[in-house]
Order: structure tokens, then sequence, then C-alpha cells
């Protein structure tokens, strides 16, 4: 008697998978939640509730404007698997939908397609962008590198994108990054110190390596963010020079302030972000504007462009924003720079 | 003779922290008009703001400061207008744990349109680090599609020293604004 022989995608091991709502009012993200506890028992795998757009399903509402966002990352990323909550008259954008009311077996068939769809596709590969990153190699020697060199190939590793562990070695300081996780690890705390020797090419011989053995990079303590990382680097690295394109005679913009809120600042950058916002300067302009030396206003301006501020469009002379004649025109008169020093005085905020 | 008045103003969701932003600075306690919160689904608060916060900060000159908290609630939204006339500038506060928190800065940027366009506004965007999605990518998107620049932040207004970032970023816009009209006005 021939034993029947099973279908190898049959006997796939129960996967842990989970599933978000995008823009849904809370009594549906509540029920879904509910669902979810009451089907799992009927399901091929395991689903749970998350939040973040990192699930494997996200329900969307139709007419939620986050929704959009979640649709770029599947499209970038291949998920999550975004589904639109659709009522009897609700028009959803083109993909799958989820009717509303919500019934456990529709819920319970999404689940198993997206599970279908997901075992079928292949793993990723290591790497879908071009194999060489900007890694100089071992034995190109410093050869009239900067500090602000180095914080710039790390900007440009971690835009490649590559899934392989990066490493900047200086003496016992070590910095590890992965550029597809966008993920950081120091040897030390995040200071001003440690990533001035750090990017020391005298130090560092001007490299960074690629590490054969990718699981080291989650041994070192600290986990600062790839955003603070870099911001950190043009503060500590950035005075002499302004990084490639900009040069001192061109002007130029921010199109988007530093987030103060997660990055460490001086007073005086939050008045050049305020100049650099409104219209381009160039750096001699921002140092009589703000009074504070070159060498800090350049390293302020390499800081933003080391985390992708610095608008292109803006570094060329232009017309001022829109807001500039709109400011003129829709701002109470009696608005001047006497009242606000005094309430700045006021609330203990400093000085112009 | 009594002294001169000038107004901020702090708008933002049910939850975003307006009451919390302006008891930071204020010199009085904060007048808050709360009642039930009648719209559990939406959100968990016992309590909710339908008028307004209140307080105020005394100037050396003697003149005042008067913070005003809008309501949350969109059906208020005709408030936001009629608070946003002459104030020095709108703090903008966005709950990022909201099922739509950009649809909640897409009301506001409605109703604030031409406080935003005169660069008197900043955004702050809390809660962030435990939800960090949408990112602020996703709000200056928003602001692009609006055709207008303003500065968004993290924050979390339980600090005392974010709520004075906010104000310093506004102040700084609006001072950097007032340094333009100058030079343009001596050319």
């Amino acid at each position: 008697m021939e034993v029947a022989r099973a279908d190898p995608s049959m006997l796939a091991v129960s996967c842990q998978r989970t599933v978000t709502t995008i823009g849904l009012p809370a009594r549906k993200e509540q029920l879904i939640r509910s669902m979810l506890l009451a089907v799992n028992a009927r399901t091929t795998d395991r689903w749970t509730f998350a939040d973040g757009l990192e699930a494997d399903v996200a329900i969307c509402d139709v007419d939620s404007r986050l929704a959009a966002v979640a649709v770029a990352r599947q499209e970038r990323d291949g998920r999550p698997h975004c589904v639109w909550l659709a009522g009897d008259t609700a028009e959803a954008p083109i993909g799958p939908r989820l009717e509303d009311p919500i019934g456990s077996s529709s819920l319970i068939a999404l689940l198993e397609s997206v599970s279908t769809t997901l075992r079928r596709r292949p793993a990723p590969a290591a790497t879908s962008a071009p194999v060489a990153p900007p890694v100089v190699a071992a034995d190109a020697g410093v050869g009239g590198r900067t500090a602000l060199d180095v914080a710039l190939m790390l900007r440009d590793l971690l835009l490649h994108g590559s899934s392989d562990t990066f490493q900047i070695t200086a003496g016992a300081l070590q910095l590890r990054v992965v550029p597809s996780r966008r993920a950081v690890r120091a040897s030390q705390p995040l200071t001003d110190d440690y990533l001035a020797r750090l990017l020391d090419p005298a130090a560092n011989g001007g490299r960074i390596e690629r590490l054969a053995e990718p699981d080291r990079a989650l041994t070192l303590l600290h986990a600062p963010s790839d955003v603070e990382t870099l911001w950190r680097a043009g503060l500590v690295a950035g005075g002499d020079a302004l990084a490639a394109p900009l040069h001192a005679d061109a002007p130029i913009g921010l199109a988007r302030w530093p987030d103060f809120g997660r990055l460490p600042h001086a007073p005086a950058h939050v008045q050049m972000a305020a100049r650099l916002s409104r219209r381009p300067h160039r750096v001699e302009e921002l140092v009589t504007a703000v009074g504070r030396p070159a060498r800090e206003v350049r390293a302020f301006v390499n800081a933003c462009v080391l985390c992708g501020l610095v608008s292109p469009q803006l570094a060329a002379s232009r017309e001022p924003r829109p807001t500039a004649t709109a400011a003129a025109t829709a701002r109470p008169a009696y608005i001047g720079m006497g009242i606000l020093r005094s309430i700045r005085t006021a609330l203990g905020l400093g000085g112009l | 003779m009594a002294g001169r008045e000038f107004k901020l103003v702090f708008a933002g969701s049910m939850g975003a922290g307006k009451t919390t932003a302006i008891a930071a600075i204020s010199e009085i306690p904060p007048i808050r008009t709360d009642v039930h919160n009648t719209d559990v689904r939406s959100h968990s608060k016992a309590t909710t703001t339908t008028a307004m916060d209140y307080g105020e900060v005394t100037l050396d000159s003697g003149d005042k400061l008067r913070l005003y908290g809008t309501p949350g609630q969109t059906r208020f939204d005709f408030m936001w207008r009629i608070l946003a006339k002459g104030a020095i500038g709108v703090v903008l506060l966005v709950d990022n744990s909201r099922p739509d928190p950009l649809s909640d800065v897409h009301a506001y940027l409605d109703a604030f349109r031409e406080t935003v366009s005169s660069s008197r506004a900043v955004i702050g965007i809390g809660r962030t680090e435990t939800h960090p999605e949408p990112g602020l990518d996703a709000y200056y998107a928003l602001a692009d599609e609006y055709g207008i620049s303003v500065p968004i932040v993290s924050v979390d207004v339980r600090r005392r020293e974010d709520v004075l970032l906010l104000l310093n970023v506004l102040f700084s816009q609006i001072e950097a604004s007032l340094e333009t009209e100058e030079q343009g006005a001596m050319a």
C-alpha cells in the first residue's frame, strides 16, 4: 500500500503574525482585538494585535490619511499587507477589502489568505541594492580624509540600505551600523568626546569595515538613533569646511527643521533653523545674523546636511518662501522685537 | 494705566496636552472648564475641556501674556478661529497615539491657516516614543500639501523644557520674520 505523501506546504509550522489598524474608531479597533482572540483557534497562524506599521496586516479606514503612509511602506518594504475596511456604500481604493460590519468568517478568510501569501513569498534577498557600499578598503589609508569625510561615509552607508553590518573602530571605541534596519550600536554613550575620537581618521584609519559576522551588531550596549548619531557627528566633526556639494558662497536653506525635541542643540541652532527655513542664507550672513563663530555655523549646517534636512532647491538663491510676505500682512501690528524680548525674559527663555 | 495684553493659543485634539502645556508656564493655576466626557468611544479621559483653558504670565512692563487652550472637539472649531484672531501665535499639539493624527492636523491647519502661513505657529507631536508612526516626515508632507512651512518637533509637554522649546521655536520664527521685514525696509 502506497503511503500518501503530504504536500510539504501543508506541514508548515504555525507562525506568529500581527494585525494593526489604521484610522479606525476605537470601538472598531477593540472589536478586532477581541475577534483575534476568538478566531485564533481557527487560523493556521497565530495572530495578535500590535501597534505600528511593522505589523503583517494593517486594516485601514478608507478616509485615513495615515493609510497612505502604510500603503507607501507596503510598496517599499512589502509590509504591512494593507486591507481596506469598507461598508456597503464606502468607496475603497483598489486593493483587498474587509467588509464592514466585520464578521468572524470574513476575518478568518482574510487572515488565512494573508498567511498563504506570506508563506509563498520568497525569503528577502540580502540586499537588492548594489553590493559595493562606499566603504574604504582596509589598505586605503587616511589619505587626507577628515572627520567630516568619515561622517559623510557613515551617512552614505545608512542611505545605501545594505543588510550587512559595518563598523568604525578607533582603539577601544566601536560603532556598528546595519543600514537596512537603520540600526546603530555604540560601545559607549554617544558623547561629543566619544564621537570626536571615533571619527578621527588618525584613530580609525579613515575607514569603515564590513563585518563578516552580522549578529555581532547586537552586542554593543548603546543604541542611539541613526538620526541622533548623524546629527552629533556633524556637530562634532564638521566645523572646518562645509559638506559637499555646499560651498561658502552658495546660499543654503532648510527643507525641514531639525527635531530639536530629540536632538541636542544650542540656542543658536534654533535661531539658525528659523532663518534658514525662511530663506536661504550664505554662511557669512548667518554668522552675522546669529552672532556665532563661522566654525559653529558650519558645524550646524553640516549636521543638517548629514540628517538630510538641507534642500537642494533651497541651496540656490531664490525668492523667499511665501510665508515671508504673508507674515507682513497677517501678523498683529503690535508684535515687535521688544514684546518678544519681554516675553522671553518672563518665561526664562533667554534673549536673542 | 492698564497694561497691554497679548495672546498665545494652544490648540490640539482632546488629550494632546493643551492643559498640561499651559500649566507648565502659567504663573497662576490654570483655570479649566471640565465636564464629564460623553465621547468615551474616541477617548478614554474622564473629563474634557468644553470651553477653554486659561493661564497667564505677567511681563516685566506690567503687560500680560494670556494663554488660551482651545476645546479639542471639532464641533467647537468656530471658537478656534475666534481665539486665533490677534494672537501672537499658535502652538498646535498632536497626540500621535490617536487613530488618525494626520487628520487631526488637517483640521487644525484649515482652522489656523492664516496664522500658520504667517510663520506664527509650531507643531508639537506627543507620544512619539511609544507611537513612532506617523513619523515627522508624514506631517511635513501634509504641510507641503497646504503649501506652508511650519516647524514640527517631537515633545512631551509634561516636561516644562519641552513646552519652552515649542515657544522658543515659535518666537524664533517670528523674530526671523521681523528681521526679514526690517532688512527689506532698509533696502
